[in-house]
């Protein structure tokens, strides 16, 4: 009865496979004004956005590296690569027209399949460029938008992405928000009309070949009044022993009424800083859904935000972290509410096993004015052995009297009293050892669409070896 | 004048929050030594043990007060005896108090803290304990300053095998007031019970850091907060709990419960677990809101008017800690003034 759960770590051969990269196009290593003014020209930026890049560049240089959260002193500005264009890439719609061995690495992630079979829409990022997107014709024929955020840059929808570009995460946020504004390329821009509805998600993946290379890609959504989607968030790479770097950014607009579902499965390599931002804006009735699951990268900061600023708009967070050897996973979420009668639900869940810190950092704030605000909180996380760290650091902040707020957290091991219980309805120890932390995650699992439930699954594979005192 | 950040949390998190720390600018010249505490019981007037755990407050805060009060008042109970320590504190003081509560004895330390004509308008005292095993220790703090006053106190206590802390803080008034408990669990099967009770009227501030360090098997801890804030009042409470590798078995329990009386105030609510050992359970609960619309509808079907049902339901948290205090002067006293706030 006094056994322990034993937890492989998770293999990641799947993923963990790479490419060479002759004639790839590289910038220099480090971060200064020619090779922000290089990727632009790379890019074939609007003047506003040569502008944007500079100020970035500038608050880059004036913030500091955060002082509060894990160590990144492994992560040296001067050695990453921020952008990468592989050979013979260009933005497609036909698969068939991918080179080779990017088709080949998207097919090995299983990509294509997913999109005959489940998905409305599919953009592939590799390094630093989108080089494939589609979108069922029918999903097209609603108005639907879903395309390159370059493409956006320049077509049709020139001026919504300028007035809609880093308003929510402005360059000034953070020191890698300043970075992100700066060097970002590639990454997907969604519109959907008013009273649309996408009955089937959109993805995006994005693939990290290039060693010591960092990731910025850009996704902006805007759902608007009275429409839904459900967008789904994908990422990977090989695993090199010098560190890759991902500060992506991820920008949502719920307008009136409208329902947004971001969900994210996290596997970068444990080699990446994964240092993203991701901020929701969700007006009147609107609601904004957050499903998350981080399993990869050596070291995360990861705090979806969303900003309830309409009355009765509403905001759900799933995630669920697993933190394994060398890493050391900051995550949680922030929301903020700013109308009347806006209400927050946010679950959270963590593992920690061999010697892996898993943190769960949170702010709820509610703003004066929020009147008839309420929030529920419920964190729990499982320590599987006494080599991992397991913290939970949440702030509520509270400047209404008309608010309801409530918050639980519990850290611990597997109940030794469920698994006797388990065991006298014929279990064996091992099978109630697994039912139990199968159990766990399966608040995170369930939110997800069936098969990226089972790819989740596949992450958390578990084996019971045994019991020692 | 000296600006120094006090209470700092032991995991901080986003600085624009303001929650890491308090920041202060004290005048050591305004201050002067309180009058000796008073005791009841036999007692050592030294302790030779070392206090290497830190106050609350943090190490600007003790350099500071050291600076002001160079060496310590030191009490020490005899073993397997009892020791009373009354310690009354008035505006413009300060203390540094050290007491080691001996194997098997018991320890009541009753410290109040009132406000006077003297300008300082300011209170500061550093109490450090050593609990040895099987020592029980009881602090008593009750805060009533005036609407000018500041009052800081940081207390940081050692407990040893099987020994027992409970800490009772009750907050009145005062300007501003700072306080909490930095409790080191060190020995086997030892415990901390902390409540923290108080009123935030006006402009009044409240700034709490409360930490346990579970460090010994099968340790246990419970921290619960409950108060009321109204008009502009703020308050930061902060409650760590932390489990070293090795404190095996052990339990730690954080509950607030917060009741919001205006649109105006402001309150900071920060409770962390930290944990390196799997075999432990950590628990935090928080509620923070209103006065709820049934209980308030129950209450006044039963003939108060909703001032009264307020003022009956501020009067019983501020006086469900007095069954937690081991003496009935004490107890008399905080019911009078009690009494006398209603009236």
């Amino acid at each position: 009865m006094n056994g322990k759960t034993y937890l492989d770590e998770i293999s990641h051969s799947r993923y963990d496979f790479r490419y060479d990269e002759d004639g790839y196009f590289k910038v220099d290593q480090g971060l200064n004004e020619d090779i922000i003014l290089e990727i632009s020209r790379e890019k074939n930026d609007p003047e506003w956005m040569r502008e944007f890049r500079l100020r970035s560049l500038e608050q880059y240089h004036r913030l500091s590296v955060p002082d509060w959260g894990p160590d990144i002193s492994g992560l040296n500005i001067d050695n990453i690569v921020t952008y990468v264009r592989p050979k013979n890439a260009g933005m497609t719609p036909k698969w068939s027209d991918v080179p080779s061995e990017i088709r080949e690495t998207f097919e090995r992630l299983g990509i294509p399949q997913a999109e005959r079979e489940s998905l409305a829409g599919v953009g592939a990022q590799y390094d630093s460029e989108l080089v494939y997107h589609n979108v069922r014709e029918e999903v097209a024929a609603q108005g639907v938008i879903y395309t390159d955020l370059e493409s956006a840059l320049h077509g049709p929808c020139a001026e919504m992405i300028r007035t809609h570009f880093m308003h929510l995460v402005p360059s000034t946020d953070h020191k890698f928000a300043a970075l992100h504004g700066a060097v970002w390329s590639g990454g997907s821009f969604v519109y959907v009309p008013r009273g649309v509805s996408v009955e089937i998600p959109l993805q995006s993946y994005f693939r990290l070949n290039a060693p010591g290379a960092g990731q910025f890609e850009h996704t902006l959504i805007i759902v608007d009044e009275g429409a839904s989607l459900h967008f789904i968030e994908g990422c990977s790479a090989p695993k090199y022993n010098v560190a890759n770097l991902h500060a992506g950014c991820v920008e949502l607009y719920v307008e009136k009424n409208a329902h947004l579902r971001y969900s994210t499965i996290e596997n970068w390599s444990k080699n990446m800083y994964n240092l993203n931002t991701k901020r929701a804006i969700v007006r009147e009735g609107g609601v904004m859904e957050w499903v998350s699951g981080s399993f990869g990268s050596h070291v995360s900061y990861l705090y979806p935000t969303t900003i309830l600023a309409g009355a009765k708009a509403q905001m759900n967070y799933t995630g669920i972290t697993f933190a394994g050897a060398g890493q050391n996973l900051d995550t949680g979420m922030k929301v903020i509410h700013s109308a009347p009668d806006t209400a927050s639900v946010i679950h959270a869940k963590s593992i920690s096993k061999s010697g892996g810190i898993s943190t769960y950092r949170s702010a709820v704030t509610v703003n004066p004015g929020a009147a008839g605000s309420k929030s529920t909180a419920n964190c729990e996380s499982l320590m599987l052995d006494s080599d991992s760290r397991s913290d939970t650091i949440p702030v509520m902040d509270i400047r209404t009297a008309d608010a309801d707020i409530g918050h639980e957290a519990r850290i611990g091991r597997i109940s030794s009293e469920a698994i006797f219980y388990l065991m006298s309805r014929g279990l064996s120890e091992e099978e109630a050892r697994t039912r139990i932390v199968s159990g766990f995650a399966d608040s995170v699992s369930k939110e997800l669409p069936l098969e990226y439930a089972v790819e989740m699954n596949n992450l958390i594979r578990l084996e019971m070896k045994g019991t020692i005192g | 004048m000296d600006n120094i950040q006090i209470n700092r949390i032991p995991s901080p998190t986003w600085n624009r929050l303001g929650v890491n720390h308090a920041a202060l600018t004290l005048n050591a010249q305004l201050l002067c030594p309180a009058r000796p505490v008073m005791t009841d019981g036999n007692c050592r007037r030294e302790t030779p043990a070392e206090f290497s755990v830190p106050g609350s407050a943090g190490p600007a805060f003790e350099q500071f007060i050291a600076s002001v009060i160079p060496v310590a008042e030191q009490f020490s109970s005899l073993p397997e005896d009892t020791l009373i320590l009354r310690d009354l504190m008035t505006a413009g003081q300060a203390r540094r108090l050290h007491l080691r509560a001996a194997r098997g004895s018991r320890l009541i330390l009753l410290s109040r803290y009132q406000t006077s004509p003297d300008p300082a308008h300011l209170i500061l005292e550093e109490i450090r304990i050593l609990a040895e095993p099987g020592s029980h220790v009881s602090v008593v703090q009750i805060l009533d300053g005036d609407e000018q006053d500041r009052i800081v106190t940081s207390l940081g206590a050692d407990a040893g095998n099987g020994s027992k802390i409970d800490v009772t803080q009750i907050v009145l008034g005062g300007s501003e007031n700072y306080l909490g408990g930095n409790i080191l669990l060190r020995g086997t099967g030892c415990s901390l019970d902390a409540a923290v009770n108080y009123l935030c009227c006006l402009d009044h501030v409240l700034d709490m850091n409360w930490t346990v360090i579970h460090s010994g098997e099968k340790t246990n801890s419970r921290i619960n907060a409950q108060g009321i804030l109204n008009d502009r009042s703020r308050k930061v409470f902060r409650g760590t709990i932390e489990f070293l590798k090795g404190a095996s078995g052990s339990v730690g329990d954080e509950t607030e419960d917060v009741m919001l009386l205006s649109d105006e105030v402001r309150n900071q609510t920060v409770p962390v677990i930290l944990c390196s050992e799997e075999n432990v359970q950590g628990n935090h609960g928080a509620s923070i809101g209103r006065l709820s619309d049934e209980l308030l509808y129950y209450l006044q079907s039963r003939g108060p008017d909703r001032e009264d049902v307020i003022r009956i339901l501020t009067a019983a948290r501020l006086l469900s800690a007095i069954r937690r205090i081991p003496d009935e002067e004490t107890v008399r006293w905080l019911r009078q003034r009690l009494s006398d706030e209603e009236t």
